[in-house]
């Protein structure tokens, strides 16, 4: 695990994390008294798990698939990589140990936010605070397999490219998925453009992990069935995923 | 030489270069041919040769980094290849990369080196000078061949940076620590301070090994016949 401890000192030693972290801490208390909340006191809770959670997307895309993509540029055109091939760490124990290190990092921000939305934001009604706690932990599920073939991705396009642009693609596939595939979908109600209606299937719909409005709104948690069909979806765009990272990587320059 | 003994082979016939299904013209670059075996076993071995003329890329074949164009080339021992350009992090000081890297008896040894061949261990890698840098990859090199079985060592100019006093320590430091290590030494034929057990040359083309006697070798009859 020394390519774990490398990394893992390395992303500690420039201490980007702590700015995260702290406002991870901090903000989700701070934003919804910016707003006009006096009006109503019981939005309050709702919008701080609201904000807690965007915060934490807002963490993965702007410093996780950062360091992952630098990290990989950095290892790769550095000779660190071809080092430790030499020394018998395949492929993929390099991309496992890279990736465990940006999440070992990243584990304490998604904790933090866990817990902030499930303690802090918790309804006080028996029936309704059991269905936030489901509805946390499928976020939770759902959130980690978008996020962590996210990083693969992004580690293994660094290796391969450099990390301005390994950057760029994946947080323009990120953002694609959360957000574009929205307007796409408004776009195609009135459209019957074969090309656009296949980019909307062969689309990763990573939006489908983003249950912010089923806590906000307070829609109770997702049906069984519907979450194991949407688990199975995004488990099998993270196997595509970290297929093509797999092949993507590369050990140098 | 015993089962456990570090060694290098390589077979009569090993073509080094690099190939490319992508490169029209001239898919195969052919850089040399070992015309006879080549066996090389715990000690120092120089390899000498003119810029360009695969050096470096023998060391990577050797490694396992790229293929051999024709043969295989067999190691014994745990085999380490430390790139001239191998760079770690600028933030980290040289005493948190053999923290990270190294544990107890060979984390011991990289500090006692630090100290022997005066690198500041706290200043960070991106502020040392580029001989500093130097001896960050030769002690992360060296550490780990520290009770840790056989070992082979590939090391691509590591005095490129240092000054005479550093490469007397590093090659003191080799004298001390040579059983169950075979030290690959890429070197430019113009360092005539360096001893060594043999020398690995490339020469229009071909891959041959120079015997030494008494340990060192005769630089003035090296050069001219690189030339």
């Amino acid at each position: 695990m020394e390519l774990y401890k490398l990394t893992l000192v390395s992303i500690l030693n420039r201490k980007t994390f702590a700015i995260f972290a702290i406002l991870l801490l901090a903000l989700p208390f701070v934003l919804p008294l910016m707003t006009p909340w006096e009006s109503k006191p019981t939005l309050l809770e709702p919008a701080r798990a609201q904000a807690a959670w965007m915060l934490l997307w807002t963490t993965a895309i702007g410093w996780l698939l950062f360091q992952g993509a630098t990290i990989g540029d950095r290892w790769s055109s550095h000779g660190i990589l071809e080092y430790f091939k030499t020394l018998g760490l395949s492929r993929r124990q390099q991309m496992v140990q890279m990736w465990l290190s940006c999440f070992t990092v990243f584990a304490g921000m998604i904790l933090i936010t866990f817990l902030i939305s499930t303690f802090t934001a918790m309804p006080s009604d028996p029936v309704e605070a059991r269905h936030w706690l489901i509805t946390n932990f499928q976020y939770l599920l759902l959130f980690l397999l978008v996020v962590a073939p996210l990083l693969i991705l992004a580690i293994s396009l660094g290796t391969r490219f450099n990390g301005a642009a390994a950057y760029a693609i994946t947080i323009g596939l990120a953002l694609y998925g959360l957000f574009g595939i929205g307007y796409l979908e408004v776009f195609l109600a009135d459209n019957k453009n074969i090309f656009l209606n296949l980019l909307y299937i062969f689309s990763p719909h990573y939006h489908l992990s983003d249950l912010t409005s089923r806590l906000v709104f307070k829609l109770g948690a997702v049906p069984w069935n519907e979450l194991g069909r949407i688990t199975a979806y995004l488990g099998g765009t993270a196997l595509i995923t970290v297929g093509i990272s797999y092949q993507l990587y590369r050990e140098g320059k | 030489m015993s089962k456990n003994d570090p060694s290098i082979y390589i077979p009569e016939g090993l073509s080094i270069g690099y190939s490319s299904r992508f490169r029209r013209k001239n898919p195969v670059a052919l850089l040399a041919t070992a015309e006879s075996p080549i066996e090389l076993g715990d000690g120092r071995h120089l390899l000498l040769a003119r810029n360009g003329r695969g050096k470096t890329t023998l060391l990577k074949t050797i490694a396992g980094i790229i293929p051999s164009l024709k043969g295989a080339i067999r190691c014994e021992g745990t085999v380490q290849f430390v790139d001239e350009d191998l760079r770690f992090d600028s933030e980290l000081k040289p005493r948190q990369i053999f923290s990270a890297l190294f544990k107890n008896g060979q984390r011991q040894f990289a500090m006692e080196m630090a100290e022997r061949i005066e690198l500041d261990a706290d200043k960070a890698y991106g502020k040392l000078s580029k001989g500093n840098r130097q001896k960050v990859g030769l002690i992360v090199a060296e550490a780990r061949t520290f009770h840790n079985g056989p070992q082979v060592l590939l090391l691509d100019e590591p005095f490129s940076g240092l000054d005479f006093s550093a490469r007397d320590k590093v090659d003191q430091i080799w004298s001390e620590n040579e059983e169950g290590i075979v030290r690959l030494v890429c070197v430019h034929p113009d360092e005539p301070t360096l001893k060594a057990d043999s020398a690995v040359t490339i020469r229009e083309g071909r891959l041959e090994k120079l015997e030494v006697v008494n340990g060192t070798l005769d630089w003035m009859e090296t050069r001219l016949s690189l030339n």
